[in-house]
């Protein structure tokens, strides 16, 4: 059973950490400048000089991959991290609390839960106006009634639980509770379902990109890379296969990264 | 100190219902003095843990009064409170409930400690830790270990230690041998003992088993759907029964000896949902001697001699018809 978990792990995690780190570098790894333009080499397939091939403006496809996997990636990681920041403590507060408390934040994610999660970003990220940070707002607003939801009843739980009401007899406050007791509790599939929200981030980044609410060109993303080689995807369809194969390998690799985490996360067979 | 350490006066909880309530505690009164030990006995869903966890405030009491060395407990604010929850610690029935699985045993045991702030360097706590470990039988060497790496007797050891560590007078242990073997029962109600000669505690000692309450028990406390029926000293409450509750009850119990006769008077029907309960003594639809009366009004516990209180009318040992 472990070394399922073990390869799973390696292989999930080293791959989600080699994304990430030739995103952030990628200043230093891209061969060319991502926005360089050239109309003489423009719509070209894989050749030795552009590995990836080139787009409509004769840019460098594995460089826009690479500078877009910045973009891309940072919006994925950073919205559900804020959303997680502020919906585990909603989470907490309307579980452990209960009464009007858990009402109001129950109601209010309910209500933020009953538009699909795309609509709901692209109805935030136009309001914004299509910025990278209007992206990452409208990403952590749509992911954050699923953090609650998931904090609240965990918290639920383990507040039956009588190890909390022992910690109340020896006469810990609520607060204190909340923090050395429920949260070290639930977050075991917290950060399961962290780790497979950015894999959700990433695919709502691409979708809000594509239609052109996300980082605005020239700069480029996985999704907006996309939506610019559709325009010729029979033509040139390198730009768009490049950026939709970066996606996929990185929803997968955070799915995977989530999955084995799961299963380590077992207080009683991990850690 | 000269009064009862603990006092408690017409208790009560009701829990709301779409319709109506279910009163899970009744009206229930007594007295626990220092340094002794009082069980609280009765079947599931007779109020005994429900009473149990109104003394240490873990539920609010709908009525009634509690009184802590002479103060009255229920009104303390937050700050009092706290520090009055020193004096007063839980052991619960399920110990692999009651200890967070996430901490080390060297933290689970010192949470009291760190919450009143009673010490004060690591090395105060470790060592004052290391004590309690070695007070209940365990050692130095668990300090850094999980809960889910001990027995379910070790775990109800480290649940007392953690019960011990704000030097507490009263536990109130909530049928706190329950879920443990027999062979390991006797061995923490050993320890209890022990530690009640050790420390002068009181106990409020919560549980279904008998031949347990016998053995630990100065006095009892009988409850049935949410009253105390019966109260007295463990000698002469198990001996001369008054209520006739406690007699089926005490008749109930296994007596490991096969040359005694045994009289098991078996009571007719279930016990009445607590949300629907019976007009008068709760126990007269069951009880083989009821009268009249019994359904009219409700008996109050009456002194049957040398503070022995029964709550029925007829208030002597009848001779139950088998």
């Amino acid at each position: 059973m472990n070394v399922p978990i073990g390869k799973l792990t390696a292989i999930g995690g080293g791959l989600s950490l080699l994304l990430i780190l030739l995103a952030a570098f990628s200043p230093w790894i891209a061969p060319l400048d991502p926005l360089d333009q050239s109309f003489l080499t423009a719509n070209q397939g894989p050749t030795a000089e552009h590995w990836f091939g080139t787009d409509a403006f004769g840019r460098d496809v594995l460089s826009r991959v690479l500078f877009g996997g910045r973009v891309s990636l940072a919006i994925g990681i950073l919205a559900p991290l804020l959303s997680a920041l502020a919906g585990i403590w909603a989470g907490m507060l309307a579980g452990y609390l209960g009464g009007w408390t858990d009402r109001l934040l129950s109601r209010s994610s309910d209500l933020l839960m009953s538009f699909p999660t795309l609509l709901l970003g692209v109805m935030i990220a136009a309001a914004l106006g299509p910025s990278f940070q209007s992206a990452v707002i409208a990403i952590a607003v749509a992911l954050f009634p699923r953090f609650v939801r998931l904090s609240r009843s965990a918290t639920q739980v383990v507040r039956r639980e009588p190890f909390i009401d022992a910690s109340i007899a020896a006469g810990r406050g609520t607060a204190s509770i909340v923090l050395r007791h429920v949260l070290p509790n639930i977050a075991g599939p917290l950060v399961v379902a962290l780790s497979l929200w950015i894999a959700t981030a990433i695919r709502l980044e691409a979708a809000l990109s594509f239609l052109g609410l996300g980082a605005q060109p020239p700069a480029p993303s996985w999704g907006n890379m996309i939506r610019d080689g559709m325009s010729d995807l029979v033509g040139d369809p390198w730009p768009a296969a490049f950026a939709g194969a970066a996606i996929t390998i990185s929803v997968l690799a955070f799915n995977m990264v989530g999955d084995a985490l799961r299963d380590l996360l077992d207080p009683e067979t991990g850690l | 100190m000269t009064g009862p350490l603990l006092s408690v006066q017409g208790l009560t909880k009701h829990f709301p219902l779409k319709t109506g309530q279910v009163k899970a505690v009744d009206g229930v009164s007594f007295d626990v003095a220092a340094g002794e030990t009082l069980a609280l006995v009765g079947e599931s869903g007779c109020g005994k843990s429900t009473t149990g966890r109104m003394l240490l405030r873990l539920t609010d009491p709908t009525a009634g009064s509690i009184a802590f060395d002479g103060e009255d407990f229920l009104g303390l604010g937050r700050a009092a409170l706290r520090r009055r929850r020193r004096e007063m610690q839980i052991v619960f029935q399920d110990p692999y409930a009651s200890l967070s699985p996430r901490n080390r045993v060297e933290d689970i045991v010192a949470e009291p400690l760190d919450v009143h702030g009673l010490c004060e360097s690591r090395a105060a706590r470790r060592e004052r830790v290391i004590e309690l470990l070695r007070l209940v039988g365990l050692d130095a060497i668990h300090l850094r270990r999980h809960p889910f790496e001990f027995s379910g007797g070790q775990r109800q050891r480290i649940a007392i230690a953690r019960a011990l560590a704000p030097q507490p007078r009263l536990i109130v242990a909530d049928e706190p041998v329950s879920a443990l073997d027999v062979s390991v029962q006797a061995q923490v109600v050993n320890l209890m003992q022990d530690l009640q000669e050790k420390f002068g505690l009181a106990y409020v000692f919560i549980s279904h088993d008998l031949a347990v309450v016998r053995h630990i028990a100065h006095r009892v406390a009988v409850m049935y759907l949410g009253r105390l029926v019966e109260i007295g000293t463990t000698e002469t409450l198990f001996s001369a029964p008054h209520h006739p509750y406690t007699q089926a009850l005490l008749s109930a119990a296994p007596v490991p000896d096969p040359e005694r006769k045994r009289t098991r008077i078996v009571l007719a029907g279930d016990v009445p949902s607590p949300a629907n309960v019976p007009s008068g003594c709760h126990f007269h639809p069951r009880c083989p001697v009821a009268q009249a009366i019994c359904r009219e009004s409700v008996p109050a516990l009456r002194d049957v001699g040398g503070g022995h209180r029964a709550a029925c009318h007829f208030g002597k040992p009848f001779p139950i018809p088998v």
